[in-house]
């Protein structure tokens, strides 16, 4: 039999996976009865509120909270002086929980009140009065890093690194968080050879993840010392360590259990209101709620990190890239942000994962300023590499004529190749999705434009890779139970994504029961086993592996328990829905009949072992990348890539420099697609939201000081103006992948921004080099081509 | 002269709540109260805009609200002479309202609805609180100037009758007197050969004007411009009327030429940064604005012919 | 500082509540904090985003920055109020297209749709994409909820 014979054979037996599975979680939420964070209440709780600072530098000279403690209904008061003296943050300990004599960003928190109704606490803040010592403050990234800059964080070098990646500081530019470089090739040689050099200066703009339910925290502080947390996060382990580092208390005594989540994409990895909601509720003793705002969501939490990124190529006159040579500079804001730390690493994944390219350096900077911390955003640094990088790649061909598809199949990547951190490169189906996205956009047709009037036609085209990141784990325990359902504990917050309706159609292949039967509850570190978080479209993947492997190790114990009760073979039975049967035979013995009940028939259990406990876990070891040579110490630093390719059709308004969007197509490789509709829906709202950063949003900081933090004035896509994304899904499979499974949560936002700026410039001729792409700098754009030619 | 708001630089975090909110029953309790209360008390009609300004801490002052929703102000009358718009009106009863959709030569006016989108808004939303709100970004105000409405408002001295145009002289600022209310908007019925259009530059389809534009312009018997009314909005802070365009446009053919060298006047105006684009842009595409609105109301007016 | 609390009557899905609250108060805040029905989401406070989306008299209003008072004598319809089963139309197609994801915005998007198609029984898609426009949704990119609105709207009009 050919692979593709038993591949496809293999599918026709899989019974749910492949299926577009009614989500599971939907008819909860459709009915207002799903529970997120935002809703999430309990008895006697107090409501929380936090101070902020109005500078985005300044000493703090005194903090005044007498009137504000005497209030009546005022139940706790803090200031940093109230709560432990300790930094934290994933990578970098560097962040308060409330700035102690030092704000550097407009928001930042500086004091909190719990009182038994949020209008006492609203009061409440407002009585504290802060004195504050203004400081000069920088919030231009190239500016701060300057050697003679104001220096955000002046003990820098004295904080502790994190331990997952180490971090690299600067002593001659004192606002330098985090350097990596890569060398790979000889880059002076390779531009010796070149007969061209193509360079270019791109940027992008603080978008913020505007996940639909602001951020939220439940605390309440046990009697015996214990805390539990009620938080929508997307990792909930990583809530629980760092309340851990805050507070000193051991992980154990930490409780976080996640409701449903209103969305997160990357920012609610990290804590947001959960350190003040716990110190209050430990001073109260009593549970406390911190919701925050959408303001304070906007000012307060995280946003993409702008970038700022050099780009200089050598090419030769048939389109091979000979050296490239970048330099990103990450505006980290104020803080480590987290994970947002590790953007600064990760950016290079996204450079040296589509194209093969003989000499190449790349230096990734992030650098604090007095803005709103970075951190994690869906796609993860790539973006905004990919933005450079695909804008450029149409430069070069318009610059030396070529064909913009054939440069793109010119210098790609093949597998086996070395990429410029010492990776090789397995098979990741660039071809594929290019050829798909080929079809719909059909660059070959002549051009259809308007004979007259302002507007005019492009098409663009952007090809992308998506990494997922290494080493991270997940483990899934399943609990069979004697009437025939299945609970699935796993700590992965439904965060929207459809996960848990994934993780029960793989269950559910696997014990070849309905989907039904399965239950999965909500993430609860008392009970669910450790998983990295929702991140880096990471879940399908290791989740899923893991979920597979338990529902396996439980439909083991389940056949070994058969086989002595039927005296048959393991290899003669097989279970089917909630029956082992005898293959070629007549015996059979339901999963119930295992399990003994006693005289009160209050339960069941399993002699020898009690419970049916199957469990399962996925980690993958990868090498890591040497931040001072960019070389990975194994031939592996990711997971795997998942590559993108996105088409765009717009109009261009040349007297206006309006916009309108008129087809996106978005193909990329999944593996394989567990829930058909799921995937679907990942790359439509992977690619709207890419297309909100790519065309309107943007976080403007006047003064140091956001002035449209909320929603009358930071513009987010909408359903009319929003074309509907033509999603096209790929299936090869990926070697470990759960069913040939990868992720698909990230890809989709990659290629959008520069796609579209590649069409605009086929449309008017004229090129924008910074997100978001408004019509203020299309027109500008217009105007200076305009003038060139003249 | 009334200051809607303090435009402050806070982040008081307590929300605005009132001490007291009444419902009057009729107009003469509503301006009692008003005129007794001064700057403590404040008109609410639909609220959208208050609520705006309470969440921004721009009225401190106030203590009171006092709810126009049960004085009988929500009407639309048409007679011979003109249309009449009670305050109350919301954006929904008038887009829905069938004297709206079918007198001839209001188009800027039906245009400028449609261009409020969020219906949630437009069930709330009054004709009153969109000309007293009094900023320069919302649409209704740029179409009623154009169509020549006028105010009726009534206080403590009984009635007076104001032309709209003027009647928002700066950024939260207009010509409302103390224990004034707005009762009725009049819109004079355009004449034969009129015709009207208004248009809106907007960075989502739920946004606040960049720029925005009414054009009512009418036609004599030959098709020439006997008179129009060119209105901006968007670009300073009160909507405003570009007389030197207007004076371009009377006389002419309305030719596609004469139109373009009138609107070029527009990119004259001084206009103001704002989060929606910069001035220098607002300055590149007004005169581009204008052209198209005028181009459009152009051809009403002589399908209206 | 004084505020006149008030007592106000409400009718929510149906059942009849007295309560007694700062007449300021947005609507939003006694469906949410006082009578329990946390199914009509709050995102911004600031008539933004939509997830707050109710029914008044029969009429999509933010109830985030509506004064409870107003709604006084008059019927609120919230989302729990359209099927507890969620068999109603809405809900079903949402569902059967997985059309939303974190679906925080869903309570929202089905009461404006459910007053478009109140009002307008058989819409074209142009007409859906526009009563959504106060309606934000983050993570779907709008085309599978519009897709499940007009399907909705056909299954109604075929069962009248
Ligand atoms: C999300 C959102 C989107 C919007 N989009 C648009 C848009 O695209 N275009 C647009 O033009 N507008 C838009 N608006 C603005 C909206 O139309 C205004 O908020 C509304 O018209 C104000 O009317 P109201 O009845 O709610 O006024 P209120 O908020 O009740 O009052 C506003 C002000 O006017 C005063 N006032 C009200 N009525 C009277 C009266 N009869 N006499 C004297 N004073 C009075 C009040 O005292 C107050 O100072 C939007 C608003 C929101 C919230
Ligand atoms: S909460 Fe009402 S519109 Fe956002
Ligand atoms: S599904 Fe998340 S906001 Fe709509």
């Amino acid at each position: 039999m050919s692979t593709t014979q038993q591949q496809e054979e293999r599918e026709t037996l899989l019974r749910h996976i492949g299926k577009s599975v009614t989500r599971v979680d939907l008819k909860a939420k459709m009915t207002g009865r799903a529970i997120y964070g935002y809703d999430f209440s309990l008895p006697h709780m107090l409501h929380g509120k936090i101070k902020r600072s109005p500078y985005p530098h300044a000493r703090i000279l005194k903090i005044d909270t007498e009137a504000a403690r005497t209030l009546n209904g005022v139940r706790a008061v803090i200031t940093a002086w109230d709560v432990p003296n300790s930094l934290y943050g994933v990578m970098l300990k560097d962040t308060p929980m409330l700035a102690r004599d030092r704000v550097r960003y407009v928001g930042e928190a500086v004091a909190a009140v719990a009182a038994d109704s949020l209008e006492i606490a609203e009061e409440a803040v407002d009585l504290i009065k802060v004195e504050y010592a203004p400081l000069p403050y920088v919030t231009n990234v190239e500016k701060a890093l300057e050697k003679e800059s104001v220096v955000i964080h002046p003990d820098l070098p004295t904080y502790k690194a994190g331990p997952p990646f180490p971090v690299r500081i600067d002593p001659n530019r004192p606002n330098v968080g985090n350097h990596y470089h890569v060398e790979h090739g000889n880059v002076e040689s390779g531009f010796s050879e070149a007969d061209f050099v193509v360079q270019n200066r791109f940027e992008t703009a603080a978008m913020q993840h505007m996940h639909l339910e602001p951020s939220c925290a439940v605390a309440r502080a046990e009697p015996d010392g214990r805390v539990t947390i009620w938080s929508a996060t997307q990792s909930p382990y990583m809530i629980r360590q760092q309340i851990s580092d805050i507070f000193q208390i051991s992980t154990s005594r930490i409780r976080v259990i996640a409701p449903y989540e209103g969305g997160g994409f990357g920012s609610r990895l990290e804590v947001h209101s959960e350190p003040v909601a716990v110190a209050l509720a430990m001073k109260s003793r009593k549970p406390v709620k911190v919701a925050l705002t959408r303001e304070e969501v906007f000012t307060s939490t995280l946003v993409r990190h702008p970038f700022v990124v050099y780009i200089k190529d050598g090419v030769k006159r048939d389109g091979t890239i000979i050296a490239r040579d970048m330099k990103v500079i990450l505006n980290g804001g104020a803080y480590s942000g987290g994970f947002g730390m590790s953007v600064c690493r990760n950016c290079i994944f996204g450079a040296v994962s589509t194209y093969n390219i003989a000499n190449f350096r790349f230096d990734s900077i992030r650098v604090f300023t007095n803005a709103p911390p970075g951190g994690a955003f869906r796609g993860y640094g790539s973006t905004q590499v990919d933005w450079a990088i695909e804008c450029q790649m149409d430069c070069i061909a318009n610059e030396l004529h070529l064909d913009k598809i054939q440069i793109r199949r010119r210098n790609l990547l093949h597998a086996g190749d070395r990429n410029a951190i010492g990776e090789t490169m397995k098979d990741v189906n660039h071809h594929g999705v290019v050829e798909r996205v080929l079809e719909k956009l059909r660059l070959d047709e002549p051009r259809q434009d308007y004979d007259s009037g302002p507007w005019r036609r492009g098409k663009g085209f952007a090809l992308t890779t998506k990494y997922t990141t290494a080493p991270t784990a997940s483990a899934a325990t399943v609990r069979v139970l004697d009437d025939h359902t299945v609970i699935l504990f796993v700590s992965g917050t439904e965060i929207g994504a459809g996960s848990d309706t994934i993780y029960s159609q793989i269950v559910a292949e696997e014990l070849n029961c309905p989907v039904e039967s399965v239950i999965v509850s909500g993430p609860d570190t008392m009970f669910t086993p450790f998983d990295d978080g929702a991140n880096s479209s990471r879940r399908t993947y290791y989740l899923g592996n893991a979920c597979r492997m338990a529902a396996q190790d439980a439909r083991q114990q389940i056949l070994e328990r058969a086989s002595r009760a039927l005296q048959v073979p393991e290899s003669n039975l097989m279970v089917e829905d909630w029956k082992i049967v005898e293959r070629n035979g007549s015996k059979s013995i339901k999963v119930s009949e295992l399990f003994l009940k006693d005289q009160t028939r209050s339960g069941a259990f399993l002699p020898g072992s009690g419970d049916l406990i199957g469990r399962g876990v996925w980690h993958e070891r990868v090498g890591f990348l040497d931040p001072v040579t960019g070389r990975c110490t194994t031939d592996r630093a990711v997971t795997y890539y998942t590559p993108v390719a996105t088409g765009v059709e717009v109009e261009v308004n040349e007297e206006t420099g309006f916009m309108r969007v008129l087809n996106i197509y978005c193909a990329i490789d999944v593996g394989k697609a567990i829930n058909p509709l799921s995937v679907e829906g990942q790359i439509e709202g992977g690619v709207v939201q890419g297309l909100g950063g790519a065309i309107c949003e943007e976080l403007i900081l006047q003064d140091g000081k956001p002035i449209n933090a909320n929603l009358a004035d930071y513009k987010v896509p909408l359903s009319l103006g929003t074309p509907h994304v033509q999603a096209i899904v790929l299936e090869s499979p990926e070697a470990n992948g759960p069913y040939g499974a990868r992720g698909v949560g990230e890809g989709p936002i990659t290629g959008i921004s520069p796609a579209l700026a590649n069409a605009i410039v086929d449309a008017t001729g004229a090129r924008v080099y910074d997100i978001p792409l408004t019509p203020e700098k299309i027109l500008a754009a217009i105007n200076l081509k305009a003038k060139q030619r003249k | 002269m009334l200051k809607l708001g303090i435009a402050i630089d806070t982040v008081a975090s307590s929300r605005f709540r009132p001490e007291d909110y009444v419902f009057p029953a009729t107009m003469e309790e509503a301006i009692s109260i008003l005129s007794s209360e001064g700057e403590k008390a404040r008109i609410i009609a639909g609220g959208t805009m208050l609520f705006e300004l309470a969440e921004r801490k721009m009225i401190p002052e106030v203590k009171k609200l006092v709810d126009l929703s049960r004085i009988g102000l929500s009407y639309v009358a048409s007679d011979p002479e003109a249309i009449r718009i009670g305050s109350l009106t919301t954006l929904s009863e008038l887009t829905n309202h069938e004297t709206i959709g079918q007198t001839r030569g209001i188009g800027a006016l039906t245009d400028s609805l449609s261009w409020i989108r969020p219906i949630q808004v437009k069930n709330v939303a009054t004709v009153g609180g969109e000309i007293c709100s009094a900023t320069p970004l919302f649409d209704l105000p740029p179409a009623l100037i154009a169509l020549n409405a006028k105010l009726i408002l009534v206080g403590p001295n009984g009635s007076r009758t104001t032309d709209l145009d003027g009647f928002v002289l700066d950024y939260l600022l207009c010509d409302l007197r103390q224990g004034e209310l707005l009762k009725e908007v009049v819109i004079p019925r355009p004449k034969k050969g009129s015709g009207s259009t208004f248009t809106k530059l907007e960075r989502t389809a739920n946004d606040f004007a960049l720029l925005n534009c009414g054009v009512a312009l009418e036609l004599d018997k030959e098709a020439k411009c006997r008179s129009a009314c060119v209105c901006l909005g968007g670009a300073l802070g009160a909507p405003s009327r570009l007389s030197k365009v207007e004076n371009k446009l009377v006389k002419t053919n309305l030719s596609r030429q004469d139109i373009e060298k009138a609107a070029e006047f527009a990119s004259e105006v001084q206009m103001s940064q704002s989060v929606q684009a910069s001035s220098a842009y607002k300055k590149s595409v007004a005169k581009i604005i204008c052209r198209d609105t005028i181009l459009s109301a152009k051809e009403r007016a002589l399908d209206n012919n | 500082m004084a505020r006149a609390r008030k007592r106000i009557s409400l009718n929510v899905n149906g059942t009849d509540y007295s309560i007694e609250a700062n007449p300021y108060d947005s609507l939003n805040w006694i469906l949410r904090e006082e009578l329990g029905l946390t199914g009509t989401k709050r995102g911004c406070d600031t008539g933004g985003c939509g997830s707050c989306t109710v029914m008044v008299d029969g009429k999509a209003i933010y109830s985030c920055m509506y004064p409870v008072v107003k709604a006084a004598g008059k019927t609120v319809e919230t989302i729990e109020g359209l099927s507890e089963e969620g068999d109603h139309p809405l809900q079903s197609a949402i569902v059967r297209n997985s059309a939303l994801q974190c679906a925080y915005c869903g309570p929202g998007i089905i009461m404006s749709a459910k007053s478009l198609l109140d009002s307008n029984p058989t819409p074209t898609e142009t007409e859906v994409r526009e009563a959504l426009v106060g309606n934000i949704c983050r993570c779907t990119g709008y085309g599978k909820v519009v897709k499940s609105i007009l399907e909705a709207s056909i299954e109604i009009a075929k069962s009248r």
